[in-house]
């Protein structure tokens, strides 16, 4: 019963630590607050079935962004549904109050999809090029031309800077 | 406080995701799925509506001439069902563009991963040699989810053939058997040169005490200097060298554009033309007397407004004075690819036991 209630407080501490990560990785992958709702659930729900063991909290951290980028794949890829979300009445569209910033998040969103992922796991989540290389499973200059492309797709936003 | 008009591009996004949150009672429902051992989700209409015509289409038209004969119409079906999509691509075991040929050599099972050897071949030339590189082209597509890697194994110089191994493991860890897999290169790089500890002669007490210097946009970069790193992605600018004219090195298809001090920090300046044709790279250290090694303290690629988007410029900072200097040598190891070649490979392909 002891094992068990610790384990289960563990699983809390997992969810807790990492759940604002997974769904702003995947709310800046997709269209729809929906969407990351939907891959937020499946990234924990794969984490908890699994159980899979890491050497560190890093590896932990890894595991959950590549399995975020996995499953944002996967939603891309049935664009049927897409359409069919857009004939959906009360479909959930998420909108920022400041103007500009549902401006910068459409721009965002004009990306190309591997544009918007190093975009976010550089300048959000803080990681080196080798870092977003390695959960993107992209060579390091791959990573750096694509940043270098998205950023001259949003020249606006760094001519200003 | 800077209103959200005035914030660099860093400070905008990072203002726009910290709005964005999973709601609270999502969190709970995961926690009560994983102790009820399902997940708590509805059938979204969309899906059903999908699976629904995922059926229409496998008993009303005969999707394998279709899947075979179109490839857009294997692409739409492929967003339909992915699953279905790959059950009806025809197998295609060797494919021939631009004098290459890949092809499907053996492939072998087991549980939940399967190992694939494939082989890429110049029929006219000497495009491929030991150093080839699949440049990050290569794609790989499954029904499944699953993590994949592919490396280079061998090479004949005889046959002008390059082995690959394309590992695959499902990430469900369910068997893989049965799954059919398609491979895809767009291009590749090879005859890459090795230029290992290249010493660069430099006269440390000819340099300026600060040498010229100007602002560039800050594209990415690496190091041990955490702190200084992540001032400069959120200034989104960095102080780097006035380039010169190139100097001349031994190193082809790098250019070293300058050498100096910068606030008593030693920058050692290169740049590289037509980077989305090559993966030309290196890095610099310092020696001393006893050949004791100094790494740099970070590494600063950069752009300036008037650069040609195709050319990638670095800074290597190192935390070393002039003086400090004295008696040391600059070093590097590089690698400079030689050949790009592009073309459209794809073979399919049944993983079996």
């Amino acid at each position: 019963m002891e094992q068990s209630t610790c384990a289960d407080q563990f699983q809390e501490q997992v969810v807790e630590k990492y759940s604002e990560m997974v769904y702003r990785l995947a709310f800046s992958q997709l269209r729809s607050k929906t969407d990351a709702d939907d891959v937020y659930q499946e990234v924990f729900f794969r984490y908890f079935r699994r159980q899979p063991s890491f050497q560190s909290e890093e590896h932990r951290k890894a595991w959950l962004l590549r399995v975020t980028m996995n499953c944002c794949k996967k939603l891309w890829a049935s664009s049927w549904r897409r359409k069919i979300v857009f004939w959906e009445e009360g479909e959930e569209t998420f909108s920022f109050p400041d103007p500009e910033v549902n401006e910068l998040r459409e721009q965002l969103l004009r990306l190309p999809s591997s544009y918007r992922a190093v975009v976010h796991l550089f300048y959000f989540e803080d990681m080196s090029v080798e870092e977003v290389a390695q959960i993107l499973g992209r060579k390091p200059s791959t990573v750096r031309t694509q940043l270098t492309r998205a950023r001259r797709l949003l020249h606006k936003y760094f001519d200003e800077d | 406080m800077k209103g959200v008009y005035q914030l660099n591009f860093s400070e905008r996004y990072e203002h726009m995701n910290r709005q964005v949150s999973p709601a609270p009672e999502l969190k709970t429902k995961i926690l009560q799925a994983v102790e009820s051992g399902k997940k708590k989700r509805g059938i979204r209409p969309a899906a059903v509506l999908a699976a629904a015509l995922a059926c229409l289409l496998v008993f009303t038209v005969p999707v394998c001439v279709l899947a075979a004969e179109n490839p857009g119409f294997n692409s739409m079906l492929y967003e339909v069902s992915p699953g279905l999509a790959q059950f009806f691509k025809p197998v295609d075991l060797s494919c021939e563009d631009n004098g290459i040929r890949l092809e499907v050599e053996s492939a072998a099972v087991e549980g939940d991963t399967c190992q694939v050897y494939l082989t890429l071949q110049d029929l006219t030339g000497d495009r491929i040699d030991e150093t080839v590189d699949l440049n990050d082209s290569a794609g790989i597509r499954q029904a499944r989810d699953c993590i994949t890697n592919c490396r280079l194994v061998e090479y004949e110089e005889e046959t002008k053939t390059a082995r690959f191994l394309l590992t695959s493991t499902a990430m469900d860890g369910g068997s893989i058997a049965g799954d059919k897999i398609t491979f895809s290169i767009s291009n590749f790089l090879s005859h890459i040169t090795e230029y290992k500890d290249v010493e660069i002669p430099v006269d440390w007490e000819n340099l300026p005490q600060e040498s010229p210097s100007r602002d560039a946009v800050y594209t990415g970069g690496g190091g041990a200097a955490g702190e200084t790193l992540s001032e400069i992605r959120k200034a989104g600018l960095v102080r780097v060298l006035k380039p010169m004219e190139p100097a001349a090195w031994p190193v082809e298809g790098i250019e070293l554009t300058g050498i100096g001090f910068i606030n008593g920090q030693l920058h050692v300046q290169t740049a590289v033309k037509n980077v989305f044709e090559n993966d030309n790279h290196g890095y610099f250290w310092l020696e001393d007397r006893m050949g004791n090694r100094t790494e740099c303290l970070y590494n600063a690629y950069f752009r300036f407004d008037e650069d040609d988007s195709a050319l990638s410029r670095q800074d290597a900072v190192f935390d070393s004075s002039r003086e400090a200097l004295r008696g040391s040598t600059l070093h590097g190891t590089f690698w400079v690819s030689g050949t790009f070649t592009e073309g459209n490979w794809e073979v399919t392909f049944p993983v079996q036991e």
